[in-house]
């Protein structure tokens, strides 16, 4: 299936698209309609937020009204429609939720919940969890949990890994392993160093392993009744999901994902007023979480989420200084040393697909003196993902992404537990169903493989 | 060598001596009026300390820009000396001609209308010079109608 | 003489693709006191100042020019159209949406669109929309910032006609020396 394309009849050729593309994959003569090559596409959207070849229904209402439905968009939908765009998988979501055999878990990115309230006319980067939660609740999802959840579990796992390959001499620099961007285009361009990836699936896809076991167990479910949905800042979701791997419980780990945008059209066509609902907070067992899982939004919030449970992990210790700001930033390769005990963790965080090249170019030199580097395809992290609210002015730009950056820090710092392990949920996941991190139950359900040359 | 149709410039005879411009001014602006000028005398000096000059009026092209944009219509060539004439009664000072001329030939009067050189379109038809050409001191402006051929220029100063 | 000639936003044919980033920054800058930054936070028509169109010679700009005998001021009755300046500006509150205007411009540079987009939220009706060379905002017109290219500038025609004169001078030396 295509996940990304451009609109031959809206696509003038301006190729402003291609110069964000980080895979070369648009290709095309300026002036002519372009075209997205899918051998070469990671489907990180950075092309469907640029796009400004728009169609709008004062323009010509039926040529609109039918490019709207072949996009699967709902009918209420009036906003301008572009060359560059993603499919909406609505309708594969709105089925489920009617159908009175499903049981609809839903979750939600740590980036969605500071970008969605613009879509409704809200201050750039509005923290809003409590809306959200409400708003997935009145459309009808029978459990809301959070990807925040399984961002904190993903630390453990991530974090009892790491220290085990530094402790054990294997394979380092490990690089992190939640941006399915990054992870199509390593396999794609340099298979032989996939063994270099943490071994844990993403946040997304670990929540979804869960809901198919461990919630629906304890909810008294069954599995082949639950429709495991994920809304993503992110329109290479979508394609993680459907990975054939992504399975190993006997269910797939998640069904379908839509975007921060498709949500908003989906609230607005229930006639939802998003603004004025009431908080409400996310559902047990796989809705609580930490500030660390409410930091993976952001450039370098992985990596700080992570520093907060190793740290404690490797010298018993809570880490000093909570706010890591050696990790955060804005440049696209930044580096940092961190004393851990008696090690020198030397950290090193991506932004941005295009500058993870040179960096593998380190790495294929033997230059890279790193143990642990995170990587964001997306310019400025996950909020900056294709799927968030497009902006309609790129000079915005770095006003709507700082303040969606600054809501996930203040969302973190305003938590009462800012470490994923202290995650009294999380605990109860492992003592009662994973046992320990990087255990066999982790490894068969939350960890998995990626290809190989 | 020269360039431009009908009234031709050698740039390398102009001096800016500026004869050209009081010329024309004299010609076609009233007595309390200061502008526009209509033929402009600019100098140009480079990184290098040349200087170079020419004398700008309008070069009545023979794929006019000015007339292919213009809106209304307004902008037309005259059938029998084939200079680029304007009619104000159907400009509306759209400075669409401005955007596309690459000399800048048209300006704006407080008339509210597009003004530019007209190659001396009465005088032309009378057999008599443009006034630049006749009043040219260095020959650097010449005239030669389409059907006739042969360039002309003013007396000996 | 005469100094206040109009001013107006013009594109490089050499330089524009198109690509329209100026008109949803024209429509954003003047969506009225309730704006949306994002595409899904615009749920009505979308309505900028100017539009690309493409020519014989390239893409060009579909906008007011501040033509300095303006048609569409010669036509509205109720005076709303008047000459400030540098700019022919529409008075919203003495226009009355009567659309005489809308065929007298050549380049189709006005709109007729809902009050309360540009006047206050709670105004009802239909009034003329043009381009306003961006003059309540600080930082200029709002298009020319947005443009990937650089081919938009707002154009001062005593400054063109200087800049060509002097463009137009450097290559006729250039070529009589060949």
């Amino acid at each position: 299936m295509t996940y990304i394309t451009i609109d031959q009849t809206l696509c003038i050729g301006c190729r402003e698209c291609a110069k964000v593309c980080p895979a070369d994959a648009i290709q095309g003569l300026p002036g002519q309609p372009q075209s997205i090559d899918p051998q070469r596409c990671v489907m990180c959207g950075q092309c469907v937020q640029k796009c400004k070849s728009y169609i709008a229904p004062s323009f010509d209402m039926s040529r609109y009204t039918a490019i709207r439905r072949e996009r699967n968009i709902p009918q209420t939908v009036l906003e301008p429609l572009f060359a560059a765009h993603f499919q909406s998988q609505l309708p594969q979501v709105k089925a489920a939720l009617q159908d009175p055999q499903t049981v609809c878990f839903v979750q939600c990115a740590p980036s969605v919940r500071v970008g969605i309230e613009e879509e409704f006319g809200g201050a750039p980067g509005s923290l809003v969890p409590g809306k959200l939660s409400a708003a997935l609740h009145r459309l009808g999802f029978d459990y809301v949990f959070d990807t925040n959840f399984a961002a904190d579990l993903t630390v453990v796992e991530e974090g009892t890994e790491l220290i085990h390959r530094i402790l054990h001499n294997e394979t380092l620099p490990m690089f992190t392993s939640c941006c399915p961007a990054w992870i199509t285009w390593l396999e794609r361009n340099h298979p032989d160093l996939t063994k270099h990836l943490s071994s844990c699936k993403s946040p997304q896809q670990m929540a979804g392993a869960l809901f198919k076991t461990y919630a629906a167990n304890r909810l008294g479910v069954s599995p082949e009744n639950v429709v495991s949905i994920a809304v993503m800042p992110c329109t290479c979701k979508e394609f993680e999901s459907q990975r054939p791997e992504m399975n190993v419980s006997g269910y797939q780990d998640v069904d379908v994902v839509i975007t921060t945008r498709e949500l908003a059209w989906l609230i607005k066509e229930a006639g939802i007023s998003f603004s004025t609902l009431p908080d409400q907070p996310f559902d047990s067992p796989l809705g609580e979480y930490s500030g660390a899982g409410a930091l993976f939004g952001a450039t370098g919030g992985v990596m700080e989420a992570a520093l907060r449970t190793g740290y404690e992990l490797v010298t018993g210790e809570k880490f000093p200084a909570i706010d890591v700001s050696a990790a955060r930033g804005s440049d696209g390769f930044r580096t940092a040393e961190v004393d851990v005990g008696d090690l020198k963790l030397r950290i090193g965080i991506v932004t941005g697909l295009e500058h993870a090249k040179p960096v593998i170019q380190q790495l294929q030199a033997g230059t890279l003196d790193l143990h642990f580097i995170e990587v964001m395809a997306c310019p400025q992290g996950c909020i900056s993902g294709g799927g968030q609210p497009k902006l309609l002015v790129d000079g915005d730009n770095p006003l709507v992404c700082s303040a969606r950056t600054a809501s996930i820090y203040a969302h973190d710092r305003a938590l009462p537990l800012r470490r994923a392990h202290e995650n009294p949920a999380l605990q109860e996941l492992y003592q009662q169903f994973l046992e320990h991190p990087g255990g066999t139950v982790s490894h068969r359900l939350l960890h998995t493989k990626y290809k190989e040359p | 060598m020269t360039v431009g149709t009908i009234i031709k410039l050698n740039p390398e005879r102009c001096v800016a001596c500026y004869a050209c411009v009081v010329a024309c001014l004299d010609a076609h602006c009233a007595v309390d009026e200061d502008g526009p000028m209509l033929r402009r005398a600019i100098r140009v000096e480079t990184d290098q300390g040349e200087i170079h000059c020419a004398s700008l009026g309008c070069m009545h092209c023979e794929d006019p820009k000015c007339m292919a944009v213009c809106p209304t219509k307004a902008i037309y060539r005259d059938r029998e000396t084939q200079l680029v004439q304007v009619d104000p009664g159907k400009c509306i000072g759209c400075h669409s001609c401005l955007v596309a001329c690459p000399f800048g030939a048209p300006a704006f009067t407080k008339g509210n209308k597009m003004v530019k050189c007209d190659g001396c379109i009465q005088r032309v038809k009378e057999g008599r010079l443009p006034l630049c050409v006749q009043t040219c001191p260095s020959k650097a402006l010449t005239f030669e109608l389409p059907r006739t051929g042969g360039e002309e220029s003013g007396p000996n100063p | 003489m005469k100094t206040d000639f109009g001013f107006f936003i013009a594109a490089d044919p050499e330089l524009c693709t198109g690509c329209k980033a100026c008109e949803l920054a024209c429509f954003s800058a003047h969506s009225g006191s309730a704006p949306g930054k994002t595409v899904g936070s615009l749920s009505g028509f979308v309505t900028p100042n100017l539009h690309v169109v493409r020519t014989a010679g390239g893409w060009s700009l579909a906008t007011c020019r501040h033509c300095e005998d303006a048609p569409c001021l010669n036509v509205c009755q109720p005076k709303a159209i008047t000459r400030r300046g540098h700019e022919v500006v529409v008075d919203p509150a003495l226009c009355t949406g009567c659309s005489d205007c809308i065929p007298a411009c050549p380049f189709g540079a006005i709109s007729i669109v809902p009050r309360r987009d540009f006047a206050s939220q709670d105004s009802c009706g239909m009034a003329a929309r043009k381009c306003d060379l961006c003059q309540d905002s600080a930082d200029g017109p709002a298009c020319v910032r947005a443009c990937p290219n650089g081919a938009l500038r707002l154009v001062d025609p005593e400054c063109e006609r200087r800049q060509k004169g002097v463009q137009a001078v450097e290559t006729l030396i250039a070529l009589s020396k060949l």
